[in-house]
């Protein structure tokens, strides 16, 4: 589902990009290749239109759609930072935010999507697809703007947006508290929130007056709206942190509970209902929903993924093992489902299959670290002490400076009585813990 | 169902209290994440343990700084204890060791020395022995250096340590001087463990050290960053102290001993903040290593070379850092072969938002941390002190168990998940390596009651067959936990004698083969926390009702007595076999 709609998205591009460029003659033929489909062809062309010209954003951008229709995603992306590189282009921007969210990167992704939020509200097909990923980056203010848009728009069903607009505002209560914490003060505002909690009360609002009396800018009918347009400017002070997390938490229980009485039998909200259940630890509740869920809903989005996670939160990893498979097999670049199904497989002791699984995986480009890790761990724990090195010594390649590696090779190497290779890893271990 | 308003409220603080900041701290802990907790296996753990201490006249408290705060990292550390059977009657007796108050004279705040009285109850024997001391101990090993026949006592102190003389009259004489074990009065001795290092006979000594510390030029609470947990002012250190020096003496064989730190290679180790001893065989080539686990700095393995010295390879074998190559607060020690493959493994307890690090030892001692797998890092919350890898419910299967307790009294107004007192843990081993928490009171409500408790040691202080705990609780009475097991398992208890190897037989291999299994353990001097365990040795055998035993003694001959009934303490003289066989009632 997920993944159609991202196709359909990155789809669009393609005349946008293609009329909007002057083309050179040489690139003229990557086109006509690209646009018959023929993109591992055509990646080649812009690869070398790319070698030969002056630096351009469009030809570049070209040379990343190849790429991405290809599956190549980590080449796709290098060649849209390249691109940014040279020019700021907005649809350059978000289909590296679409790579971006798609493989999970979150960290690197949240400065785009700030950048992105406005420009959503015009843009209906990169609405449903980007919007998932404000709810997971670290964007929890941008998270409560694409909230607003996709009230208005046709894009998402309306239980969907209520349920998405709930999400959103946690996270942004989530995130004022944080920011809350960090301040001297900040335990003092805590308690307001503290008290109403143990007496069961809705109302968290006990220090509205302090906070007011404290920061005479602010005022109690102060809106979530009117003090996010604060923040910039007010970003350390407790009584405005405080007072956003209290709103933003009244605007999710709002939102949830408006979804709850127009449309009590959304999937969507059961969903939710389910994941707040396993949040607070009842597991039990939230596994039959979902198991009811699997068998009316099972398109739902992100539904086997939590199954999978809330099996493995309770360490019951033959149940968790089937989950992410399914959730690889609806979509194989899913790496979630792929670092889920290798750890299940440790846990298990079933090494043998996970070294069938991992191994194929680690033939071609750059593996991830845990990758390299549980292969090399996977071969350790059978014996097999060369071929874990030899997975060791591939990803110390990739990773020179990372610590771990060098710290099991260090063993291994003194297992197999290589004295000398332990020692080399051993200073190299003791350099990279050096700050 | 759940959509109240009230629960967004839970969920938003919970959320957001776990995302609070840590600033930088005087203690090394990795922040690891606990791991998902299983669901029950359904395999029954048949031992409860009842709390019996009050009954058993362990009424004094053992003292060791403030209660409500700690000045100087001094009052946190605590301190050991002890089963010995001092007078040979058979019965374990119990040695407590003690800290004291500073600027704060305390009369009864000493280490303490009780007799069994043979019907569950002890008397204080204290003055009568001559163990009263009044000051800053920390760790205890019970060892006979002399070879005279009776166990021997060395205790470790912030000033000096105390070489204690059993006299073999119920009393003990101070031989520190006269053994030559003086020493500056500044150090602060930790970990201690007799160990034939080199195979003479004779029972040398390992001494960690912890700091040099000064309370007249310590900083206090606050004044720089090594004296914060969490932004809240708390004592300081240990890093940012300077590290501890650690020595080895060869025992003279004449009751003298030789500091041979520097000729042996010890003295090259000088990075860390040493704690609790453990010395084996970590790679089988039949010579003593010594294992130290150090505070906020890589522990240490030193490996025999057979000559006198050794090397320093906690690093390269994997046992310095958890299995992510980070360093950690490690504090106890604990050794046995958990999945009996014939080699032994290592439990090391580290600090609060740690896991406990389980050792595997793969071959010729080189080790890989093993917790997660083994299902022991689903606990992070705690301080871990003492410890011990024992069949505690006689299957046939090493169970662990570990006590707990903060350093930092004055953060639990702040942060209520930091208390200062904290439960014990219990994981039953289930087999194949794997463990499973014991929750709550299922084995016992004594297991759930929270203390803040430092050295636990083990042994049958009733004489009944199985495994009972004497925990150390600071400024609080020790906890005995007795232990009573369900009928129908099957166990062996095994005493050394040495002849030509050292006379309290420390550092023998014993290999227990019945028809279920292969046990292996080795008589240690100290383990835990700063602790000594009954040096009778304690093999659970499930179903078998019978068992071959092999001995190798520490100049690395073996000697085997054949097959052995269940459910006895028999005594192996060397070279003599067995020369007595004891069966108990229970």
């Amino acid at each position: 589902m997920q993944i159609a709609r991202i196709l359909t998205c990155v789809a669009c591009f393609f005349p946008l990009l293609l009329t909007s460029q002057t083309i050179s003659d040489d690139a003229a033929e990557a086109r006509s290749a690209f646009t018959a489909g023929h993109y591992s062809q055509a990646a080649k062309l812009y690869e070398k239109a790319v070698a030969t010209h002056s630096p351009s954003a469009e030809l570049q951008t070209d040379l990343g759609l190849a790429y991405q229709m290809q599956g190549e995603h980590l080449r796709a992306i290098g060649s849209y930072v390249a691109a940014l590189r040279v020019e700021e282009l907005p649809r350059t921007r978000e289909l590296l935010a679409i790579e971006r969210c798609r493989l999970r990167q979150f960290h690197t992704v949240s400065p785009l999507l700030a950048k992105i939020a406005d420009d959503l509200s015009s843009n209906d097909e990169l609405l449903p697809v980007l919007s998932p990923c404000y709810l997971q980056a670290d964007n929890a203010v941008d998270g409560l703007r694409v909230a607003k848009i996709l009230a208005s728009s046709s894009t998402m069903p309306k239980d969907e947006a209520l349920i998405y607009e709930g999400q959103a505002s946690m996270n942004a209560s989530n995130f004022f508290i944080s920011e809350l914490e960090k301040t001297p003060e900040g335990p003092v505002y805590i308690q307001y929130l503290k008290a109403a909690r143990d007496a069961g009360s809705e109302d968290a609002r006990g220090g509205f007056s302090r906070a007011i009396a404290h920061s005479p800018y602010l005022h109690p009918d102060l809106t979530l709206e009117e003090g996010i347009v604060l923040l910039p400017g007010h970003s350390g002070d407790p009584a405005l942190l405080y007072m956003l997390s209290v709103l933003s938490g009244e605007q999710a229980m709002e939102s949830i509970l408006e979804c709850k009485n127009k449309y009590p039998d959304s999937p969507g909200l059961a969903q939710f209902q389910a994941e707040m259940l396993a949040n607070q630890g009842q597991t039990q509740q939230a596994e039959g929903i979902y198991l009811q869920l699997l068998k009316s809903n099972p398109e739902l989005p992100e539904l086997r993924h939590s199954i999978a996670m809330l099996y493995r939160s309770q360490g019951e990893w033959s149940q968790a093992l089937p989950l992410f498979q399914a959730e690889l097999a609806a979509d194989p670049t899913d790496d979630r489902a792929i670092t889920g199904i290798s750890e299940c497989l440790i846990q298990l002791g079933n090494y043998s299959q996970a070294i069938k699984f991992l191994a194929p995986r680690l033939v071609k480009g750059t593996p991830p670290l845990w990758a390299v890790l549980d292969l090399s761990l996977a071969y350790q724990k059978l014996g097999r002490y060369l071929e874990a090195i030899d997975v060791l010594t591939r990803g110390e390649k990739a990773f020179p400076r990372e610590s771990q590696i060098h710290f099991r090779l260090m063993r291994l190497y003194t297992l197999t009585s290589r004295t000398d290779l332990a020692q080399k890893e051993s200073s190299l271990f003791q350099e990279g813990k050096r700050p | 169902m759940m959509l109240s308003r009230r629960n967004f409220l839970t969920l938003l603080l919970e959320a957001g209290t776990a995302t609070a900041c840590i600033g930088q701290q005087g203690m090394a802990s990795p922040n690891t994440k606990a791991a998902p907790r299983a669901k029950p296996s359904g395999i029954p753990f048949s031992s409860r343990f009842t709390d019996v201490s009050v009954l058993a006249g362990l009424k004094q408290p053992v003292i060791y700084g403030p209660r409500d705060h700690k000045t100087y990292i001094l009052e946190t550390i605590g301190c050991g204890c002890a089963f010995t059977d001092y007078d040979n009657d058979g019965w374990m007796d119990i040695f407590l060791l003690s800290g004291t108050r500073v600027g704060e004279p305390m009369p009864e705040a000493t280490n303490r020395l009780y007799h069994n009285n043979r019907d569950g109850t002890f008397s204080d024997v204290t003055e009568k022995s001559g163990l009263n001391y009044q000051g800053w101990s920390c760790g205890v090993s019970v060892g006979d250096f002399d070879n005279d026949g009776f166990d021997d006592l060395f205790v470790t102190c912030w000033g000096q340590n105390i070489l204690y003389h059993n006299n073999g009259d119920g009393t003990f004489t101070n031989v520190t001087t006269k053994a030559g074990l003086s020493e500056p009065a500044n150090r602060w001795g930790t970990g201690c463990a007799f160990v034939d290092y080199n195979r003479d006979g004779w029972l040398d000594l390992f001494v960690s050290n912890y700091t040099a510390f000064d309370a007249a030029t310590e900083s206090l609470p606050g004044q720089h960053p090594n004296c914060l947990w969490k932004d809240i002012p708390v004592n300081c250190g240990p890093r940012g102290l300077k590290t501890g020096l650690h020595s080895l003496y060869r025992n003279n064989g004449d009751g003298t001993f030789t500091d041979v730190s520097v000729t042996s290679g010890i003295d090259r180790a000088r990075s860390s903040y040493g704690l609790t001893v453990v010395a084996a065989d970590y790679d089988d080539d039949g010579w003593p290593d010594i294992y130290v686990a150090c505070d906020s700095s890589p522990a240490l393995l030193f490996m025999n070379n057979h000559d006198g010295t050794f090397r320093e390879e906690g690093m390269m074998r994997g046992v310095a850092y958890n299995g992510d190559g980070q360093e950690q607060a490690g504090m106890g020690a604990a050794v046995n072969d958990y999945d009996l493959d014939g080699r032994l493994d290592i439990l090391k307890t580290n600090f609060a938002g740690d896991t406990p690090s389980l050792y595997h030892n793969m071959a010729h001692g080189v080790f890989d941390d093993d917790a997660r797998e083994a299902g022991l890092a689903v606990e992070n919350r705690y301080v871990t002190w003492g410890a011990g890898i024992c069949d505690l419910d006689n299957d046939g299967l090493p169970d662990i168990f570990i006590v707990t307790g903060h350093v930092y009294p004055e953060i639990e107004a702040r942060f209520p998940q930091s208390p200062l007192c904290t439960p014990r843990l219990l994981f039953h081993n289930i087999g194949k390596g794997h463990f499973e928490q014991i929750l709550g009171s299922s084995a016992g409500e004594a297991i759930d009651d929270r203390h803040c408790s430092r050295g636990c040691a083990f042994g049958d202080f009733d004489n009944d067959g199985d495994l009972d705990i004497l925990i150390i609780n600071l400024n609080e009475p020790p906890t005995l936990l007795r232990n009573d097991i369900a009928a129908g398992r099957h166990w062996l208890k095994i005493q050394l004698i040495g002849v030509k190897t050292n006379r309290s037989a420390i550092g023998t291999r014993v290999v227990v083969e019945s028809p279920s299994a292969k046990q292996t353990q080795e008589l240690l001097s100290q383990s835990s926390f700063l602790s000594a365990n009954d040096r009778r040795l304690h093999f659970g055998l499930g179903k078998d009702s019978s068992a071959m035993v092999h001995v190798r003694w520490t100049d690395g001959n073996w000697e085997s007595v054949g097959q052995v009934d269940a459910d006895q303490l028999i005594t192996i003289r060397e070279g003599k076999g067995i020369v007595s066989k004891v069966k108990w009632k229970r």
